[in-house]
């Protein structure tokens, strides 16, 4: 009887104790899985956040550098306003002397890659929450599909005007069934793409999100435009471009701010000002991402300083009263000529200073620079980077008087003001390019100019000799992308 | 595997049950077992049947330069070939590290065709080349250790080839593709191929060593060279020339380097026939004397060692056989220009390297060539009077004697920003070593307003701060002079001892100690009116060793650069701008030397050290004048 007792109420506990199924359950317990996602819009809101916050540092557990770092690199690094400083790797050593192979470490593109794949989840998966929450409206929807497509078509036009060809992802990974091996596809596809997409973006786009912060550091309409502005220029679409700056400056929501001891603070440091119409908002009221640039720019043995160009040539002291007159981009806003340390993003460590990505001057010069190959638009981009300098109170020594019916003297000096208003905000190197491919390179000096003064001497005629193959103006393929993917061509030049 | 495990279970509880009998009866029953090792057997075959997986057993799967060679025998075959005749595939597949430039198969079979001619026997295939003939073409190809592309700059290969020579690396650009290319011949076709043992990059020509020697290569080529062929064998510097290079006595002869000049640029600097070019350099009848002027042209053209033009950039002269001679160098924009000196104040034009014929690759050195003749300068020495704040880097910055009173701080991420400032240490913040420009003086006046500021103290006072200082001086032609170090006075200033080229055959160390904080009246003299302010001052001052050089409130310069001096001639602030006798150097080649400052007494303080000029004066020229201004403007003596 004992034994029989005892038997059962064995096989009551082994049934009781098995009878939990959870064992079997391989649902993660410290995340979300896709399934127990997007059910309500504000998921999706979670989702486009993590699109913004890719742009300022890797996600955890990725070893790789910020998105941010890779834009300040690609964009500086091949032009002429920055120097390697005592911290600068051999790799990025051998990027300022034109001599780069396909291991070299600032090429890979994993982290735009990133940033698309988030886009990509939430255009993929977004539209589907509709069904599951009944106060999703539709107008909401476009706000944010707006969104995850512009930053979209930033990261391939990025990867565009670094890599020409590249592989074009419109469709997210989510899981092991959507790895796939993708080909090349040529830049003209790509920049098409761009300007499709951000038309869509561009229709649903909010104009304003209620508060001052958020429509500098989201996507608004007018990001969409500026970018559009942007692509159009870079495609040569002059009267495109135009109508693309045209909306922006006539939505009078923009404007240059006054030259004075607060203006710094203003638009770069506190950023979110009237000139900003879209930046990375690292700041503390958006959660405090400390940007890259401490340890580039600032700390005692940094990676990057300014060139002895930045001193000689762009921010030329005023030869009459410096101590007055001067432009109030130079020293001590946007670099110090005590060590030519670049200190626009802050000397404090963390540094919560925005990176700038538009501001209405680039909208404005984007527009100068169209005007200038538009018939009888020459005098308009003349008195716009006029305007511009007069706000800056830049000095009369960097003053040029090109001809209206000039346009190649009003693109100098509009790459020249660039110079200024733009240094060291990851720009300098497109607008040398973009310059120097206009009209199938017919300007292709600008970029041998350029690199006769920046490599070092022992390999000065060697790097003229690679900047006449228009290829080389485009980053290798890193080579842990051509192995992980074998239907990636390496770019010609590189191969050789 | 469920069927399996149950299997497993029922076998096991026979097994154990049967265990259990065995121990009580101590009886193993056999036949019982048979059956459970039955069906285990057939469940473990039924288990391991599963899909075999295929590992990978090896760490590595790189092959070596001669397996590499072997999978790609459409391209490689040939040089395949060669590895094998010369003996050196085996050593080629072994571990190491090498860089092979490879040629493909068509450019082996261009190359055996030209080499049939060179040696004028058949070769219709790798077999008919001697063995080592091949390893010739081996060596030529490899490079103990492994060069990228990144390494590659517009001159030689750090590594030489197992052959003896360099190879010279470039790039060149062909309708519009452009392409790493390799002693001028040779274009890489694809690059940086990593393997096991180094890397390999496939070239479209087989490289070809220089066969002829410097002197053969110039009188090879008559039509441009023929002044230079006829002097070189007349000076004799052809035999020297023609040395092969494993035969050279004197390892730093090795190589030589020759800077040429074609018959057209010597016809278009008035020598028509190379006679005249004789008659008007060769004086002594014998140009074979060193003391013949044609002997020290030819000489001054020939320097040691293997130097391509980006040797020629990096380096700031280069020291010729010509005795005591340098030749000067300069890059400015894309030219690299010889000789172009400021010598009196007066810049010199200097002569610009011909780059076309440039970097020619000799079996014992390399040869340039200038686009106009070049000599040896004879320079009389003169007086310098050189303002130590006129350095090159800081003539491009605008703040540099511009319209406000400026400081450019002369260290930056730890490096001295002026090619001619040595420091033994950098310093930071406040001792960091400065330039300040000042517009307006109320007890210091200093020439063109402009000095270089430096913070000092002996190794046992402060290591934060200099303990020497090291300054390029501008061209000084050979000879002696008085060294005078001009400064401004500071009671905080260390005590320094001066001295020239250190660290080199040439080291000179001048007598008396420079100590910034003498004031005049370390010369014997005092602030009176009646002291300083007297006839005759200066001489007593000269006497110990001392000098005013800046001019005083009692001196005018006259118009049209007009203007008055700003040291009081007497009373407080005309002891305080000091010029100093550090002693007399002798000077052995026309170049621009090093004067060091090392702190030999005490002196601890921030900027203590102001140095303003240092004025190098032949001996039988006055030592007193000329003074110098706040405008910079000199003053001769009245």
């Amino acid at each position: 009887m004992k034994k029989i007792i005892y038997s059962i109420s064995m096989i009551v506990m082994l049934i009781t104790v098995s009878s939990c199924r959870k064992w079997l359950d391989l649902q993660p317990r410290d995340g979300i899985t896709r399934a127990g996602f997007w059910k309500t819009k504000e998921d999706i809101q979670a989702a486009v956040a993590g699109c913004y916050t890719s742009l300022l540092a890797p996600p955890p557990g990725v070893n790789d550098k910020a998105l941010t770092e890779y834009i300040f690199m690609y964009g500086e690094i091949r032009a002429d306003m920055i120097s390697a400083g005592p911290n600068a790797t051999e790799d990025e050593k051998n990027v300022f002397d034109n001599n780069i192979v396909q291991s070299n470490t600032i090429t890979p593109w994993a982290a735009f890659y990133r940033t698309i794949n988030y886009c990509n989840t939430v255009l993929d998966f977004a539209p589907g929450v509709k069904e599951k929450d009944p106060t999703l409206t539709d107008a909401q929807l476009n706000a944010y599909l707006s969104e995850a497509l512009a930053l979209r078509s930033m990261m391939y036009f990025y990867l565009v005007r670094n890599f020409r060809d590249v592989p074009l992802k419109l469709t997210s990974t989510s899981k092991d069934t959507d790895l796939s091996e993708l080909e090349k596809s040529p830049a003209a596809k790509i920049l098409n793409q761009i300007v499709e997409d951000l038309k869509r973006a561009e229709a649903g786009a909010v104009t304003t999100y209620g508060s001052t912060v958020s429509d500098k550091g989201r996507v608004t309409k007018f990001t969409v435009n500026a970018l559009l502005a942007d692509v159009y220029l870079w495609m040569d679409n002059y009267s495109a471009c135009i109508t693309e700056c045209k909306k922006i400056i006539d939505s009078q929501r923009f404007a240059i701010q006054n030259a004075n001891s607060s203006w710094y603070n203003n638009v770069f440091y506190n950023g979110s000002s009237t000139e900003t119409i879209f930046e990375f908002n690292n700041q503390q009221s958006t959660g405090a991402t400390n940007n890259i640039f401490y340890n580039l720019l600032i700390q005692a043995k940094k990676r990057f300083i300014a060139a002895p160009y930045v001193l000689t040539d762009v921010f030329v002291p005023d030869d009459l009263d410096p101590v007055r007159n001067f432009d109030i981009r130079g020293n001590g806003t946007f670099y110090r000529t005590s060590d030519f340390s670049i200190i626009k993003y802050g000397i404090e460590n963390p540094s919560y200073v925005n990176w700038q990505a538009y501001r209405i001057t680039d909208v404005l010069m984007l527009e100068a620079e169209a005007l200038a190959f538009t018939p009888g638009g020459g005098q308009q981009a003349v008195d716009i980077i006029n305007t511009i300098r007069q706000k800056r109170n830049a000095v009369a020594v960097t003053a040029q008087t090109p001809s209206p019916e000039d346009a190649d003297a009003i693109c100098d000096y509009i790459l020249a003001e660039r110079a200024r208003e733009f240094a060291f905000e990851g720009k300098r190197w497109y607008d040398l390019l973009r310059v120097a491919k206009r009209d199938n390179y017919r300007r292709i000096g600008i970029l041998l100019e350029m690199i006769s003064r920046t490599v070092s001497p022992a390999v000065q005629q060697s790097a003229i000799n690679k900047f006449k193959d228009v290829n080389s103006h485009y980053l290798p393929i890193n080579e842990s992308e051509l192995f992980a993917d074998s239907k990636l061509v390496q770019n010609p030049f590189y191969t050789k | 595997m469920k069927v399996n495990f149950l299997q497993i279970q029922n076998w096991f509880k026979i097994h154990f049950t049967l265990n259990k009998f065995s121990m009580m009866k101590n009886n193993f029953n056999v036949r019982n077992l048979t059956v459970p090792v039955l069906i285990c057997v057939f469940a473990f075959m039924f288990i391991s049947a599963c899909k075999r997986e295929s590992y990978t057993l090896l760490t590595n799967e790189d092959v070596n330069i001669t397996s590499y060679l072997d999978r790609y025998p459409d391209q490689f075959s040939l040089m395949r070939q060669v590895l094998e005749r010369s003996g050196t595939a085996g050593y080629l597949d072994a571990y190491g590290k090498y860089t092979l430039f490879t040629p493909t198969n068509a450019a082996v079979t261009q190359y055996l065709k030209d080499f049939s001619i060179t040696v004028s026997r058949p070769i219709n295939s790798v077999a008919d080349l001697t063995v080592e003939e091949a390893k010739n073409v081996v060596k030529i190809h490899l490079l103990p250790d492994t060069v990228a592309t990144n390494k590659f700059t517009d001159g030689k290969l750090a590594q030489i080839t197992l052959y003896g020579q360099y190879l010279q690396t470039g790039a060149i650009n062909v309708g519009g593709v452009s392409s790493f290319i390799v002693n001028k011949l040779a274009k890489i076709t694809k690059s940086n191929i990593r393997l096991g043992n180094g890397i390999i990059h496939v070239i479209d020509h087989v490289l070809i060593p220089a066969k002829l020697s410097s002197a053969e290569m110039i009188a090879a080529n008559p039509s441009r060279y023929s002044y230079f062929t006829k002097a070189l064998k007349e000076t004799g510097f052809y035999d020297s020339l023609n040395v092969a290079s494993s035969a050279v006595t004197d390892t730093t002869r090795r190589f030589q380097t020759v800077i040429l000049e074609s018959d057209s640029a010597l016809q278009k600097a008035g020598f028509a026939t190379y006679n005249d070019f004789k008659t008007r350099y060769s004086k002594t009848g014998n140009p074979k004397s060193h003391a013949d002027s044609l002997w020290l042209y030819m000489a001054y053209h020939i320097s040691t060692g293997p130097t391509y033009t980006p040797d020629i950039i990096t380096t700031p002269a280069i020291y010729t056989l010509a005795p005591k001679e340098v030749i000067t160098t300069k890059f400015v924009g894309q030219k690299i220009i010889l000789n172009e000196d400021e010598y009196n104040g007066v810049v010199e034009p200097g002569v610009e390297i011909n780059r076309t014929f440039s970097d020619v690759t000799t079996a014992n050195g390399v040869l340039h060539e200038v686009k106009t003749p070049f000599r040896i300068k004879v320079r009389l020495q003169i007086p310098v009077y050189w303002d130590i704040a006129e350095q090159p880097e800081l003539r491009t910055n605008p703040l540099w004697r511009g319209a406000a009173a400026a400081s450019i701080v002369l260290v930056s991420n730890g490096a001295s920003i002026l090619s001619g400032l040595t420091l033994n240490r950098i310093p930071t913040g406040s001792q960091a070593p400065k330039y300040d420009y000042s517009i307006v003086n109320t007890n210091r006046w200093y020439n063109a307003n402009d000095k270089l500021i430096f913070s000092m103290a002996t190794a046992a006072n402060s290591t934060a701060r200099n303990q020497w200082i090291e300054l390029k001086t501008p061209l000084l032609v050979k000879g002696k002079y008085k060294v005078w170090v001009c400064y401004g006075y500071l009671s905080t200033g260390p005590a320094t001892q001066v001295a020239f080229d250190v660290g080199t055959s040439a080291e000179q160390t001048l007598p008396n100690l420079v100590d910034f904080k003498q004031s005049l009246t370390a010369g014997g003299v005092s602030t009176a009116a009646t002291s300083i302010g007297a006839v005759g001052a200066d001489d007593t001052m000269l006497s110990n060793g001392f000098k005013r050089y800046m001019m005083t409130t009692a001196q005018y310069l006259v118009p049209p650069t007009g203007g008055r001096g700003s040291v009081p001639t007497n009373g407080s602030g005309s002891e305080v701008m000091v010029g100093r006798l550090a002693g007399t150097v002798d000077i052995q080649t026309t170049d621009r030397h090093k004067i060091r400052f090392t702190v030999v007494g005490p002196g601890n303080a921030d900027g203590n050290t102001v140095i303003d000029m240092i004025h190098f004066i032949p001996l039988d020229v006055d030592q007193l004048y000329p003074r110098f201004s706040t405008t910079g403007a000199k003053f001769p003596r009245p």
